[in-house]
């Protein structure tokens, strides 16, 4: 998947299932949108089923730093590229 | 025959403050060697020895309240306990609840046996306080830094938790209401709520402020009051036909406040 690809999944699904209000690539997500830690966790349970395979322990606790939508989108290219290699 | 001398005001104020002090300082002294006495043991018992720790620290947990609670019914009289019977009965549900005073969590514990919580995240640094919420699986309210992956691995099991039985209160105003009106709810509790995908039973509670009144450090045993704990709704969630965030807010604050639709931010 590219990265325009899956800018436009993270986009949908923070619009539709976080209720985001016209969410920015560099907004804070916390501040802004009252993104928290549940959320973060749900987020994950998305991106699994969006990548298709399910997330370690230690990949989870990473997701639990972010702070924009472009760190959500840089931890899934890690993640995806970790499990290609 | 002569009546009865009418107290001086003098005795009656400093034999109210002495009720107020001996009854906070027998809680005191039942927090402190109650639980040396008569519960450490059992704790480390169930550490070392229970296949269902999680389940176990809970139950002697709510044991250890049900205990305070019976305490303080005995000594403090005046004040009158109209507890839904329904509660103590509920399982497999999200609990959401006013908050008033530091007794609502306690007294929500001592009623379920099975329970989980969300704890402030720095009452898990606490010692033995810490280790007795994190075996018995509560949350930390913030999963940022080291508090990550207990977040994730509790979130992860609580599908199971509540099919199993359990339940999961949290009280969305998140602080106690310094006036005693309902604030405005929390998101996050309330997304724990909608996560799960059980019901979610409503509770009003009303009175323990006045039994333990916050910025207060004694019991006020002079008051005659009720205290009552009641389910005033239940809110069921059809796969597919989720409430959003803003709905189960709404749907909340309609049954603690009825006509009061808008909540205040």
């Amino acid at each position: 998947m590219t990265r325009d690809e899956l800018q436009e999944k993270i986009f949908a699904v923070l619009t539709e299932d976080f209720e985001f209000d016209k969410p920015g690539l560099d907004d804070n997500l916390r501040d802004d949108h009252g993104f928290d830690s549940i959320d973060a966790i749900e987020l994950l349970g998305k991106i699994e089923l969006m990548l298709g395979f399910s997330l370690s322990r230690e990949e989870k606790e990473k997701a639990m730093g972010i702070r924009t939508i472009n760190d959500i989108l840089d931890y899934i290219e890690r993640i995806q590229s970790a499990h290609q290699s | 025959m002569a009546g009865r001398q009418p107290r001086s005001p003098v005795f009656a104020r400093w034999s109210d403050r002495l009720s107020d002090v001996g009854v906070t300082l027998i809680c005191w002294a039942y927090f402190t060697l109650g639980f040396v006495v008569f519960f450490s043991h059992r704790y480390v018992f169930a550490y070392l020895f229970s296949r269902q720790r999680e389940t176990a620290f809970q139950r002697l947990t709510s044991r250890f309240y049900q205990g305070f609670f019976r305490l303080l019914r005995c000594i403090a009289p005046r004040h009158h306990w109209r507890i839904d019977e329904r509660i103590a009965g509920l399982s497999s549900s999200v609990i959401v609840c006013n908050h008033l005073s530091y007794l609502d969590p306690i007294l929500l514990i001592s009623l379920l046996e099975r329970q989980k919580t969300i704890v402030k995240t720095k009452f898990f640094r606490v010692p033995i306080f810490g280790w007795l919420i994190r075996n018995a699986g509560y949350f930390p309210a913030d999963g940022e830094g080291a508090f990550g992956g207990m977040m994730i691995d509790q979130v992860g099991r609580m599908n199971d938790y509540l099919a199993g039985g359990g339940n999961l209160f949290v009280f969305p105003e998140g602080t106690r209401s310094r006036d005693g009106a309902v604030g405005p709810l929390n998101r996050g509790a309330l997304k724990i709520a909608r996560l799960c995908r059980a019901p979610i039973y409503v509770l009003h509670l009303a009175g323990t402020e006045k039994l333990f009144t916050p910025g207060k450090f004694f019991f006020n045993t002079r008051l005659n009051n009720t205290i009552s704990l009641t389910i005033v709704d239940r809110i069921d969630q059809e796969p597919g036909r989720e409430l959003s965030l803003a709905e189960l807010e709404h749907r909340i604050r309609q049954a603690l406040v009825p006509g009061d639709f808008e909540p205040a931010r």
